[in-house]
């Protein structure tokens, strides 16, 4: 897996997982709705899978890339 | 072309692509938040009016059932054990029953102003209905708060119910976070969406340009880059300085060559080879040639299939110096012999170069130049040649006669001038040899050398042989008006031979004019027989047999055989004026003339020899037995009118 995350799209990307994983996990009774929790569970944990190795797989798939441009 | 170019940087297509996939998930997104949140906020409503329904129907059934006279203390016990309960609250209530002997009201925390102002309303709707039991309900809003109310009417009393809403702060706090979370999640699916659709669609319509752009830029046969890619590459890379946008570009493109080289290569024998093999054997030699010409060139240059048999190479940061050991290299490789049909073919190459940005700063000019040099090593059989400053007004004469060429028959500027032939023994005219000349409007005079290559580059040989035909006959039938009957030479160009209707077009036109056919000759140069010996030789016995005589030009100089001029049967050989150069001193010119006078005893044809230009040369044929000739001593080439005036005269030449 090529790096294709700036450090800073990597650190919103990690906010917004942290955030998002958090909510999903503790506080997903707030939604009274399952189908959500479980997306928004899965959005956060996508988000956490980029913060951790710097890549995207829809950047990957879409050949973007926001490491190479601002090196 | 640089059209193509910007096909191939199309960016703007992914974005739109991606701007179109968001908005429509935006727009899908926000019609379903739009839609649920009303259809929501519908139900509460409706929920809220049963509801407020059936309490009103509560209260109207408890005083029919009750029936006391004074009803107002149960009530009034009856309201607080529903709405005021401790569990229960209500914010802001307003009850009204009416009924016989009743008049009965409870206002918890509502506005007095705003009960009459709502009552007033609601008499004004009620009393509108048709109906006397009905039971209308409804939502009013009223100084920012929305208020639920509720009429009764039984038979005995009246119920009003009004209330403050609190179905939409529920449908709010319900809904609307969920909908907000699914918009997130939604336009996340989307944008993940549109970045591969667009990616996916942007790289199926990028191969797509590519291998367009590729089948426009590249030759099928060789799989070398055209002329088309040659203009697009050549294009950025060469900056015209003279272009006020140069600056722009200078930025852009700051690492342009400061120099190179531009070669135009030109196979000899293509056409040869194509007439003798076939074309799949020219196909073959062309895949070849490039194959070996692109194992010559490093990474950096560029070889280009410009048309037929012409390839051109660009080498960029090349000076004069390297550029011709490369031409030495490129000329070796072009001379190595390839095998075709099992035969080995030496092609050979003629090359011109021009050097950048010394002659020329832009690529038409490099090509237009290096042309010209290829050209000129061509004539000069030299291999290679690099364009000079003389090449420039060559290449721009040769251009504007090509341009003016058009003109040259149209308005017959071309006329022809003729020479006579003589008997060497009395100097009497035989005669004439037709020899074209153009009067060119600006040039002046210009003797055929000038143009007649152009006309067999230009495809107008045939056009321009019917011309000269044309123009011999009605020639001959002024001069046969006038009582003179010699016959006139004309010289025809091999191609011209190829034409298939052009002794049908020239009978035709003796027929018109009542002349004889063999007061026409027709001469041809001895080495036009390598263009395509059998169908030419058929051709003139055609032409032969048809009465028209016919001469072997410039004799010996030519390649073709010996069996050639035995199977053709020929009027006239005429010896090249090489021969008679010189001819009282070289005894081997002497030995050459003199075999030829025996060679033509004996097909019983007339030698005649070209170039005269003494007395003593005249006289050493004379004694060799050559009985006719031509040339300087006696005449040169004349007007039309100038050389009737000297048959009138029937003048013993030289003069």
């Amino acid at each position: 897996m090529k790096r294709n995350l700036h450090p800073a799209d990597r650190i919103i990307r990690g906010v917004v997982g942290i955030v998002f994983t958090g909510f999903a996990l503790f506080n997903g009774d707030y939604l009274e709705e399952p189908v959500l929790e479980v997306l928004i569970g899965v959005f956060g944990a996508l988000n956490l899978i980029s913060l951790l190795s710097g890549w995207c797989p829809v950047y990957h798939v879409a050949g973007i890339s926001t490491y190479k441009v601002k090196k | 072309m640089t059209a193509l170019l910007e096909l191939q940087r199309d960016k703007s297509f992914r974005l739109k692509l991606i701007l179109i996939c968001l908005t429509v998930a935006l727009s899908v997104a926000s019609i379903y938040t739009v839609v649920s949140y009303r259809l929501a906020a519908d139900l509460g409503l409706k929920t809220a009016l049963d509801s407020l329904h059936r309490q009103a129907m509560l209260i109207h059934g408890e005083l029919l059932i009750t029936n006391k006279k004074a009803p107002e203390e149960h009530l009034a016990e009856l309201i607080k054990l529903v709405y005021f309960n401790g569990h229960l609250e209500e914010s802001e209530l307003y009850i009204k029953i009416t009924g016989p002997n009743l008049e009965w009201s409870i206002d918890h925390k509502m506005n007095p102003i705003e009960i009459d102002l709502l009552l007033s309303k609601l008499m004004l709707l009620t009393s509108t209905s048709l109906s006397t039991v009905d039971m209308p309900n409804g939502q009013e809003t009223m100084s920012g708060k929305q208020f639920l109310w509720q009429v009764v009417r039984g038979d005995k009393y009246q119920v009003i119910i009004i209330k403050t809403s609190e179905y939409i702060d529920n449908t709010l706090t319900f809904v609307m976070k969920r909908l907000i979370i699914t918009s997130i999640i939604v336009f996340w699916l989307a944008t993940w969406f549109a970045l591969t659709l667009s990616s996916w669609m942007n790289k199926r319509v990028q191969d797509k340009n590519d291998s367009l752009a590729h089948l426009a830029t590249h030759d099928s046969l060789t799989g070398l880059p055209n002329r088309l890619f040659l203009a697009n590459m050549m294009h950025p890379i060469i900056i015209d300085h003279s272009d006020p946008t140069y600056k722009k570009y200078e930025e852009f493109y700051s690492h342009h060559p400061k120099q190179g080289c531009l070669f135009v290569i030109d196979l000899d024998k293509f056409k040869e080879v194509n007439d003798t093999f076939g074309h799949a054997a020219g196909d073959t030699l062309l895949i070849k040639v490039a194959k070996k010409l692109n194992q010559v060139l490093d990474a950096t240059q560029t070889l280009v299939r410009f048309g037929g048999d012409k390839f051109i190479i660009w080498a960029p940061e090349v000076d004069i110096e390297q550029a011709k050991n490369l031409v030495q290299r490129l000329i070796i490789t072009c001379n190595e012999p390839v095998m075709i049909n099992k035969l080995a073919i030496s092609t050979g190459a003629s090359i011109g170069l021009s050097h950048y940005p010394s002659q020329a700063t832009d690529p038409e000019s490099l090509i237009l130049y290096a042309d010209t040099a290829m050209y000129e090593a061509k004539q000069n059989r030299s291999g290679w040649s690099m364009f000079s400053e003389r090449n420039i007004q060559c290449g721009r004469q040769r251009l504007k006669l090509r341009a003016d060429l058009d003109d040259a028959l149209s308005e017959r500027q071309i006329k022809l001038h003729y020479q006579p032939k003589v008997s060497l023994k009395d100097g009497h005219i035989i005669g004439v040899e037709a020899l074209a000349r153009w009067y060119h409007p600006t040039d002046g005079l210009l003797p055929p050398a000038h143009f007649i290559e152009l006309i067999e580059q230009s495809g107008r040989v045939q056009e321009f042989g019917r011309y000269v035909i044309a123009n011999a006959i009605e020639q001959l039938d002024l001069w046969h008006q006038q009582g003179l009957f010699t016959p006139i030479a004309l010289n025809l160009s091999p191609y011209n031979l190829l034409d298939p209707s052009l002794l049908d077009f020239t009978l035709r036109l003796l027929k018109n004019h009542k002349i004889e056919a063999n007061k026409l000759e027709i001469e041809l140069i001895e080495s036009a027989t390598s263009v395509n010996i059998e169908y030419i030789s058929q051709s003139l016995n055609n032409f032969k047999e048809a009465g028209i005589k016919l001469a072997i030009d410039d004799f010996g100089t030519g390649m073709s055989s010996l069996s050639y001029i035995s199977n053709l049967n020929v009027n006239h050989i005429k010896i090249d004026r090489s021969f008679i150069d010189g001819i009282e001193q070289d005894i081997r010119k002497q030995a050459v003339v003199s075999s030829v006078i025996m060679l033509a005893n004996s097909f019983e044809c007339e030698v005649i020899a070209e170039g005269i230009e003494n007395k003593s040369q005249s006289e050493r044929l004379i004694e060799m037995g050559c009985l006719y000739g031509q040339g300087y001593y006696y005449a040169k080439p004349m007007t039309a009118e100038n050389m009737q005036a000297m048959l009138q005269a029937d003048a013993a030449l030289p003069l």
